[in-house]
C-alpha cells in the first residue's frame, strides 16, 4: 500500500504541484495550508511522511513539536521543504532545497519507506 | 548619528596653565575643560571628544605610550586632534620628537610662549578636522545600513522567488505520456510566471520612480473603469483563493487627471495584497467615493491584518521585508512601496489602517479630482477593452535567437490560427521579413549578426510600412522604446512577450488587403 503523505505548505500553488507530483507517484496524498491544521490532521490520520514548509523556527513549529512529544514509532517522518539558509536551523531532519524538482523530491520520499 | 563631540581637553599639569588656557578658548566660544593627567584623558576618549591640548611636559615617555594605546583603537575614520603645547617653560628642554604620536593621529605643534590667536587658530582647525572626520564617520554608517539593507533585500527577494518558481519547475514536470501538460499545471505556470513578470515590472519601476525617470501620462479617467479593469485582472486570483470581491462604485463618473497605466498599477497592487492576505472565505471590498477633498479608492479585508507596530512602515520597501521571511505569500513591499510612490507622483495621499493582527486592513488613496479646466481641455478617454474578437488569419515572422521563447511563441501564434515563420539571427531574419513580407515582424533587439535596430530600419528602407514590425526585448525603459520606435518599429514589447499583447497588435493594424 501507498505511503500516506501529507504536505504542509502557504503557498498554494507550490502545494498543489507537490501534491500532484507525489500522487502522480501513488502516494496517498493530503496538502493543507498551516501547521496548525496540520496537526489537526496528524490527529486523525496517520501518515509515513510530512513535507512540512516551516513558517517558524522548526523547533518552534507546531507540527515538529507535535511530533516530538509523541511515540517516533507512531509518528510520520519529518522532511523540510525551506530556502537555502534554514538547513543551519533544521537539526537533523531532511531537507529540500527551494526549489526542488520532481527527481529530488521522489528520491527523497523515497528515504522514507 | 548625533554624537559629534567639540569637547575640547586641556592638559597643562603646571600652575593655573589649564585654567587660562580653557578660560581663553571659551572666549572664543570653544567649549573645553580641564583634565589632570593623560590617563583622564584616555577614559575620556570613549565618550567622544573634540581634540586635545597638551603641554609638552604632560607628555612623559610613558604617558605617550598610555596615549598611543589608545588611539590605535581608535575606529578608521578617527584621528583625534592632538595640540601640543611644545617648548619652554624650561629653557634647559631638549627638543622632543613626537613622531610615533604623528603616525598614528593629527598632530599640530604650538611653540611656547603661545599667542592666543595663534591657539585659537590652531584650535578652530583641529575641530574642524573633527567635523570632516565625524561626516565621514556618519557617511560610511549610512553606506554600511544600505549594505546591510541590500542583503536583506536580497535574502527576501531569493525568497520570493523560490516558491513560484519550485511550482512552476515541478508544474512543469508534470507531463503525461504523451507529453502534454494537463491544462491545471499549464494554469499553473502561466499564473506563477505572470506573478514572477508582475514582481520583476514592480521592481525596476520602484528604481526608476526612485530615479525620477516615470513621467505620468495624464488624462482625465473615470476611476470607475479603471477599477473595473483592476477587478477582472484580479478576479481569477481571488477566486482561486475563495475570496469574495466586492465593489462599491457610485452612479456618476469620478474624474481624475491621472495616468491610467499608473492607476491600474496602484489599484491592481492594492486588490491584489489584499486578496494575497485574505484567507478562504474573506471578503475584499473595493469602495470609490468623491468628495470635496478629492477621489477617494479604499480596498478593504477581513484577512489577516497589520500589527500595530508595522502600520507605519507598512509602505517601506525594507520595514516589510524585514518580517517577510518565512512568509509563503511574499511581502516584500514592492507593491505597496511603489504604490506609495506613485501615489505621491499624482499629488495624492495612501493611508493603512488595521485593528490588528487577524482584523483586517484597510488602505485608502486619495487622487485630486480633476479641475473644471482639465475635464474640458481633455475628453475623457474609454478604456480599451481586451481583445475579444478573433483576429482573423496572418502572416507573421518571428526573428528570435532563443530557442524556447521562439517556440513558444510560434507554438501559441500558430494555435491562434496564424501563418507562422521564424528565424534565429538578425541576418536570417532580414531576409525572410524581406523575401515574405509578412503582415507582422516580432523581431527580438538583441540578436547575434545583426540587432533588432537594424533589421527595422533594412527592412522599411526596403518595404516601406508594408509589415507591421514590433520589437520584443527585455528592456521595458522610456528610452528602450523611443528607440526602437526611432530605428521603425511601430510598437513595442517588453518581455516576457504576452500571446494577448500581440492580439491587441494585430487587431489594431488590419489585415493589408482590408487597409483602407
Amino acid at each position: 500500500m501507498s505511503p500516506n503523505v501529507l504536505v504542509v505548505e502557504e503557498h498554494a500553488d507550490l502545494r498543489s504541484a507537490v501534491v500532484s507530483a507525489l500522487k502522480r507517484e501513488h502516494y496517498v496524498c493530503d496538502g493543507v495550508r498551516s501547521s496548525d491544521e496540520a496537526v489537526a490532521m496528524l490527529r486523525d490520520h496517520h501518515y509515513a511522511a510530512v513535507l512540512l514548509a516551516p513558517l517558524l523556527p522548526v523547533n518552534e513549529d507546531p507540527v515538529v513539536r507535535y511530533v516530538l512529544a509523541h511515540d517516533p514509532a507512531e509518528m510520520p517522518t519529518v522532511i523540510l521543504m525551506a530556502d537555502p539558509g534554514a538547513p543551519e536551523s533544521a537539526g537533523n531532519y531532511a531537507t529540500l532545497v527551494k526549489p526542488f524538482n520532481r527527481e529530488q523530491l521522489i528520491a527523497e520520499m523515497a528515504k522514507t519507506h | 548619528m548625533s554624537d559629534r563631540s567639540d569637547l575640547l581637553l586641556v592638559i597643562a599639569p603646571i600652575g593655573r596653565d589649564a585654567v587660562t588656557i580653557c578660560e581663553q578658548l571659551a572666549r572664543a566660544r570653544i567649549r573645553a575643560e580641564v583634565c589632570k593627567t593623560v590617563g583622564d584623558a584616555c577614559e575620556r576618549l570613549q565618550d567622544g571628544i573634540g581634540g586635545i591640548v597638551i603641554t609638552e611636559e604632560a607628555l612623559p615617555p610613558d604617558a605617550m605610550n598610555e596615549l598611543i594605546a589608545v588611539l590605535v583603537k581608535q575606529p578608521p575614520w578617527s584621528e583625534i586632534p592632538l595640540i601640543i603645547l611644545s617648548g619652554a617653560p624650561s629653557l634647559d628642554m631638549k627638543p622632543r620628537s613626537f613622531e610615533s604620536l604623528r603616525r598614528r593621529t593629527n598632530v599640530t605643534l604650538v611653540d611656547r610662549p603661545v599667542r592666543v590667536n595663534s591657539l585659537i587658530s590652531a584650535v578652530q582647525s583641529a575641530l574642524r578636522a573633527r567635523e570632516r572626520q565625524y561626516d565621514i564617520r556618519d557617511l560610511m554608517a549610512q553606506l554600511e545600513e544600505r549594505i546591510h539593507e541590500r542583503d536583506r533585500f536580497l535574502a527576501v527577494l531569493g525568497h520570493e522567488l523560490r516558491n513560484p518558481l519550485g511550482a512552476i519547475l515541478l508544474a512543469a514536470q508534470m507531463r503525461d505520456d504523451d507529453e502534454r501538460l494537463a491544462e491545471e499545471h499549464a494554469q499553473l505556470i502561466e499564473r506563477q510566471s505572470r506573478h514572477l513578470t508582475r514582481l520583476v515590472n514592480d521592481l525596476l519601476d520602484l528604481s526608476r520612480v526612485a530615479a525620477g525617470k516615470i513621467v505620468l501620462k495624464r488624462q482625465v479617467i473615470d476611476l470607475r473603469d479603471v477599477a473595473a479593469q483592476s477587478i477582472a485582472v484580479i478576479k481569477p486570483m481571488a477566486d482561486k483563493q475563495h475570496v469574495q470581491l466586492r465593489t462599491d462604485y457610485p452612479h456618476h463618473a469620478v474624474l481624475v487627471n491621472a495616468d491610467p497605466v499608473r492607476v491600474d498599477q496602484i489599484v491592481t497592487n492594492l486588490l491584489s495584497n489584499a486578496v494575497k492576505y485574505t484567507p478562504e472565505g474573506g471578503h475584499v471590498t473595493m469602495a470609490i467615493e468623491e468628495q470635496q477633498d478629492g477621489a477617494f479608492v479604499e480596498v478593504t479585508d477581513d484577512g489577516v491584518g497589520v500589527a500595530p507596530e508595522r502600520i507605519d512602515g507598512i509602505f517601506e520597501l525594507f520595514a516589510q521585508a524585514e518580517n517577510a521571511i518565512g512568509r509563503a505569500q511574499g511581502g516584500m513591499g514592492i507593491g505597496l512601496a511603489l504604490v506609495r510612490n506613485l501615489v505621491q507622483l499624482h499629488g495624492g495621499t495612501v493611508n493603512a489602517k488595521s485593528d490588528g493582527v487577524g482584523k483586517g486592513s484597510e488602505f485608502t488613496v486619495v487622487l485630486p479630482l480633476a479641475t473644471p479646466e482639465e475635464r474640458a481641455e481633455s475628453p475623457r478617454v474609454e478604456p480599451v477593452a481586451p481583445a475579444t474578437m478573433q483576429p482573423s488569419r496572418r502572416s507573421i515572422v518571428i526573428v528570435e535567437d532563443n530557442n524556447d521563447v521562439r517556440d513558444l511563441l510560434r507554438l501559441k501564434l500558430r494555435r491562434l490560427g496564424h501563418e507562422v515563420k521564424d528565424a534565429r539571427d538578425g541576418i536570417e531574419g532580414l531576409s525572410m521579413l524581406l523575401s515574405e513580407r509578412p503582415d507582422l515582424a516580432l523581431v527580438d533587439l538583441g540578436l547575434p549578426g545583426m540587432d533588432g535596430f537594424a533589421v527595422a530600419r533594412q527592412v522599411r528602407q526596403q518595404l516601406g510600412h508594408d509589415v507591421v514590425l514590433v520589437a520584443v526585448s527585455g528592456f521595458g525603459q522610456p528610452d528602450d522604446k523611443r528607440r526602437a520606435l526611432d530605428a521603425g518599429f511601430d510598437e513595442h514589447i517588453t518581455k516576457p512577450a504576452d500571446v494577448h499583447d500581440i492580439e491587441n497588435i494585430l487587431q489594431r493594424f488590419p489585415p493589408r488587403n482590408t487597409a483602407a
